[in-house]
């Protein structure tokens, strides 16, 4: 009977999120229903009476906010700006130039947030009017920062990284190393399409030329300069174990904060606006992870998890039609939900069967987050295409920015068959470290 | 009724700034923290636990109820676009009352586990150090039944179709 409770529990929680049921009211009535049907109403009080602050009072999540805060201070400040212009003048002999930029500019904004939304405002806002105006047809120049922005949520710092990584109990530096591997395959599969759409449709891309001087080539390093001294700052401190993975997000802030202040970006208003986007952001991921974590113990005890884990040894399934049934879910739940929800809610189901069958955790967790990212694209609820029809309406609609996209969507697709097919790609640098 | 929504809506401000308060403070402490440990082999024995239950702990519950006054939760939008203005409007009311039924549950249990570590006057031994941590068990409390309060009144508002989208906030 329990494991019927646990199935009937997954088909409510479905429900009530197409009902618009916020995922983490959703997670937590699921799970304190389930767990009164279960063990009865004490224990069930018992569990919403304590998860909520056993859960956010962990020095390791800090790192959250902190790496939330750093991001949004580099986005608020316009310290990223920079990385665009050097980008394009570095670049500007290769056709496709300017998109290949965009996504190199993104690969470094990644260094400095965890947040893809943030990578793809803060690049779709300096990168698309550019491309536009240099012949770029609208709906690709959209499609690519769209895409581009996924980079973020990748290369560490990640917030999707460390939140997996504080539930599936496994290390956030070694995930973080396995992002850099598919962060950077990711870049070249964006820069190999676009230089596919310049060989074979160039009405989409047009060749176009920029002159350049010494002095611009100087002006771009020195509007750089801020970002890099930070990456150099962020890298050198875990490197020389001045501080560990978990205290990094906090010097990432501090330094952010700093360095903006010295290049004269800082002011009331970017400070007011990067902490209010870090404690809105914080406050509605945490309580989607006290649900989650209730969603656990409801699923444990309902033993759901071991049923599919038996159901999965039983079956006798290959690693690849695992890794395929993983993959859809994902894909399917990635079409409509946000990424912190889908992951939240599959990873209490997965992580067991997962373990059981000799994954490796720390591959997983970085095929996941490129998984969630791909949903971060995909029609009808893509934040991304949202984000950058937000910030350049006057040039695109967003069903425009979504066919825009797909050429990166089969880019992604290939990355994600190449990682499981290979997973040192992902493996190789986390291998290193041990 | 809009007193009563300008009303939550400056407390739950408030609550939110002293979340982004937590946040500075967690900041400071922790690089205070590094730069004192490498430059003069001086460490915090506080501060993992003051920043896990001083810092994370209001940061994640206090802003709630604004949070829920803007209407920015985390859900899925996939019907959105397919329901009708009226149809719209009265989910959002169900929706609104549901949360604000599931805060006050939230409330009522955590402020038990807040009144036992009060009795109990939890602490942690931090070597021989006694860390009080039983006030931290309040914060959620707070925070859930403000949560709850800011759902009652977006529920409310969204039925008298006062606000015509998200409660203002």
């Amino acid at each position: 009977m329990s494991v019927e409770t646990g199935f009937i529990g997954v088909g409510i929680l479905l429900v009530l999120l197409l009902l618009r049921l916020p995922v983490a009211m959703a997670l937590i009535m699921v799970s304190f229903g389930g767990v009164v049907a279960l063990v009865g109403v004490t224990p069930a009080i018992g569990i919403l009476a304590g998860t909520p602050y056993d859960f956010v009072a962990s020095w390791t999540l800090s790192a959250v906010p902190m790496f939330l805060l750093m991001g949004f201070v580099a986005y608020y400040t316009g310290m990223t700006g920079g990385l665009f212009d050097l980008a394009k003048l570095m670049l500007r002999k290769l056709p496709g130039g300017l998109a290949i930029s965009s996504i190199f500019a993104c690969s470094g904004f990644a260094a400095v947030s965890g947040s893809s939304l943030a990578c793809a405002a803060a690049m779709g806002r300096i990168a698309i009017p550019e491309m536009v105006q240099a012949g770029y047809r609208p709906s690709l120049a959209a499609g690519c920062i769209a895409a581009g922005g996924t980079i973020g949520a990748l290369i560490p710092p990640s917030i999707l990284m460390i939140i997996y990584g504080v539930f599936a109990e496994t290390s956030i530096i070694e995930v973080f190393l396995g992002g850099v591997g598919i962060g950077l395959l990711t870049a070249l599969g964006y820069c190999a399409v676009i230089l596919v759409i310049c060989r074979f449709r160039p009405d989409l891309i047009p060749s176009h030329t920029i002159d350049v001087g010494v002095g611009d080539i100087r002006a771009a390093l020195k509007s750089v300069l801020p970002i890099m001294v930070l990456i150099v700052f962020m890298f050198l401190g875990l490197v020389l174990d001045i501080f560990s993975a978990t205290e990094a997000g906090a010097m990432g802030a501090f330094g952010t904060i700093v360095i903006a202040g010295v290049a004269g970006r800082l002011d009331r208003e970017a400070i007011w606006q990067s902490l209010l986007e870090t404690v809105i952001t914080t406050g509605s991921l945490f309580i989607i992870g006290v649900g989650a974590m209730m969603f656990t113990r409801f699923l444990g005890l309902s033993g759901l998890s071991g049923f599919i884990n038996s159901w999965v040894a039983g079956a006798d399934l290959s690693y690849l039609h695992l890794m395929i049934i993983i993959v859809l879910v994902y894909l399917a739940l990635g079409t409509f939900m946000e990424p912190f929800g889908a992951l939240l809610i599959t990873l209490p189901v997965f992580l067991p069967v997962l373990r059981d069958q000799g994954v490796s955790l720390v591959w997983f967790g970085v095929l996941v987050v490129k998984l969630l990212e791909i949903g971060m694209i995909t029609p009808p609820v893509g934040m991304n295409v949202f984000v950058i029809k937000n910030v350049a309406q006057k040039y695109v609609t967003t069903a425009q920015i979504f066919v825009g996209v797909i050429p990166f969507l089969i880019a992604d697709l290939l990355v994600v068959v190449a990682v499981i097919a290979v997973p040192a790609i992902v493996l190789y640098l986390p291998d290193l470290l041990r | 009724m809009i007193t009563l929504v300008t009303t939550a809506s400056k407390i739950s401000r408030l609550l939110a700034i002293l979340g982004a308060v937590a946040v500075l403070a967690m900041m400071g402490h922790i690089c205070l923290d590094v730069v004192l440990r490498n430059l003069f082999s001086i460490s915090f024995d506080v501060t993992n636990a003051m920043v896990a239950r001083y810092y994370m702990v209001p940061l994640a519950f206090l802003p709630l109820g604004w949070i829920e006054l803007r209407g920015e939760m985390v859900s899925v939008e996939l019907v959105d676009g397919a329901l009708p203005p009226a149809l719209l409007r009265g989910s959002d009311v169900v929706v609104a009352l549901i949360a604000a039924g599931i805060y006050g549950v939230l409330t009522w249990a955590t402020w038990g586990n807040a009144m036992s570590n009060y009795t109990r006057g939890t602490f942690l031994l931090l070597g021989e150090t006694r860390f009080y941590t039983w006030p931290s068990y309040g914060v959620p409390v707070l925070g859930f039944a403000l949560a709850g309060v800011a759902c009652l009144i977006r529920g409310i508002d969204r039925a008298l179709g006062i606000t015509p989208g998200k409660a203002s906030a």
